[in-house]
């Protein structure tokens, strides 16, 4: 049942007392062997298996996308992302801070979570942005058929694509950093 | 797990693609109202809603500045703890380096299907404190789900100085939910 109580942290996760006892055996210890809990790969099929297995939950686990900002900094939106033959879509629209963002410096950084959660990769290249009918429609067919996590035919729903000012966006990769379970 | 079932394309023929821009172009022509989010206000999540996703949602997707001014991005777990998100990067991540040169940061935390996503942009602050190192650890494991046993060797194999822990500073949110689009 409800109790209508939100849990906005993890504080009920841990105890002090728990917390104490390791703190206690890491500073005995002796060093740990280097075994990163992590391995990192920058082979591109550790890449693009990743992205595979995120590919077909797209409404879940889309990603997100990376930019620098104006002022030298960084800026980041969750996306989602449509693999067609082979090539990371995603989009945007004119008037958000993303798009100027994107036509002044196209580099960008892609992240993309495995939908385990246990791998990730980072894609890093630049986006090239296209408000071509063809590109766009293109995009907007194939998004639309996984959205729900679940091949279906094209539908009314497409037309949420037709509004002025809407871009495709081809990531074109560069550099692929993988984290996988060691 | 295969990106497309079997039978079934992902991609358009040209055809099809002929076919929809000339639908779209009969809408456009006839005015027709069409359902679009390109105003996202509607969308957003209250400060209870965005700090419930941040604190629900399994790990984060952080993103900072390389030294040549492009961008970074890493997955990384988290951890929300008196009111603060805290994240774990491990050793040999290029975003400890970067981070320490700059500690600008933007997060996205995902909420899952159909729910939204939050982006929070601000700085990081690196924490040495071996007694965070460890409380921190042991939330982002269990809101993953990790077994005690497994929680164990988490903690054996960690390397406080080389793993780092981030404390996420909030200058700005950004958010969007799905719960709030109504179709009509």
């Amino acid at each position: 049942m409800d109790s209508g109580k939100r849990v906005t942290s993890d504080d009920h996760r841990v105890s002090e007392a728990e917390v104490d006892r390791w703190v206690a055996e890491k500073q005995s210890a002796a060093p740990g062997p280097s075994s990163p809990p992590m391995k990192v790969s920058t082979d591109p099929k550790d890449a693009w298996a990743v992205i595979n297995e995120a590919h077909p939950i797209v409404h879940a686990y889309g990603g997100a996308i990376a930019w620098p900002t104006k002022d030298g900094g960084v800026a980041s939106a969750y996306v989602g992302f449509a693999v067609l033959d082979g090539e990371i879509w995603t989009t945007t629209t004119k008037g958000r801070g993303k798009t100027y963002a994107m036509l002044r410096d196209p580099r960008a950084a892609f992240i993309i979570v495995s939908a385990d959660r246990q791998r990730s990769t980072t894609v890093y290249g630049k986006v090239e942005l296209s408000n071509n009918d063809r590109d766009v429609t293109r995009f907007a067919i194939g998004f639309s058929r996984y959205r729900s996590g679940r091949w279906q035919e094209v539908g009314p729903g497409i037309s949420s694509f037709d509004s002025p000012g809407r871009y495709a966006v081809r990531f074109i990769p560069e550099r692929f950093v993988t984290r996988m379970p060691a | 797990m295969t990106s497309v079932e079997p039978g079934r394309r992902l991609e358009a023929t040209e055809e099809e693609v002929a076919y929809w821009v000339e639908r779209k172009r009969d809408r456009v022509a006839k005015g027709e109202k069409v359902f679009t989010v390109e105003d996202l206000h509607a969308y957003q999540l209250d400060e209870d809603e965005t700090w419930e996703l941040v604190t629900e949602g399994n790990g984060c997707m952080l993103s900072w500045v390389a030294e040549d001014g492009s961008p970074g991005g890493t997955y990384v777990k988290h951890a929300v703890l008196n009111g603060a998100a805290y994240m774990v990067v491990l050793d040999g991540d290029e975003a400890i380096p970067a981070l320490r040169r700059d500690p600008r940061v933007s997060v996205v935390f995902d909420g899952g299907d159909g729910v939204g996503a939050v982006t929070i942009r601000g700085t990081v602050e690196f924490v040495d404190d071996p007694r965070a190192f460890v409380r921190v650890l042991l939330a982002a494991g269990r809101r993953e789900g990790l077994s005690d046993e497994q929680l164990a060797q988490r903690l054996r194999a960690a390397r406080p100085g080389r793993e780092c822990i981030l404390h996420l500073k909030p200058e700005r949110f950004v958010t969007f939910t799905h719960k709030k689009i109504v179709r009509g």
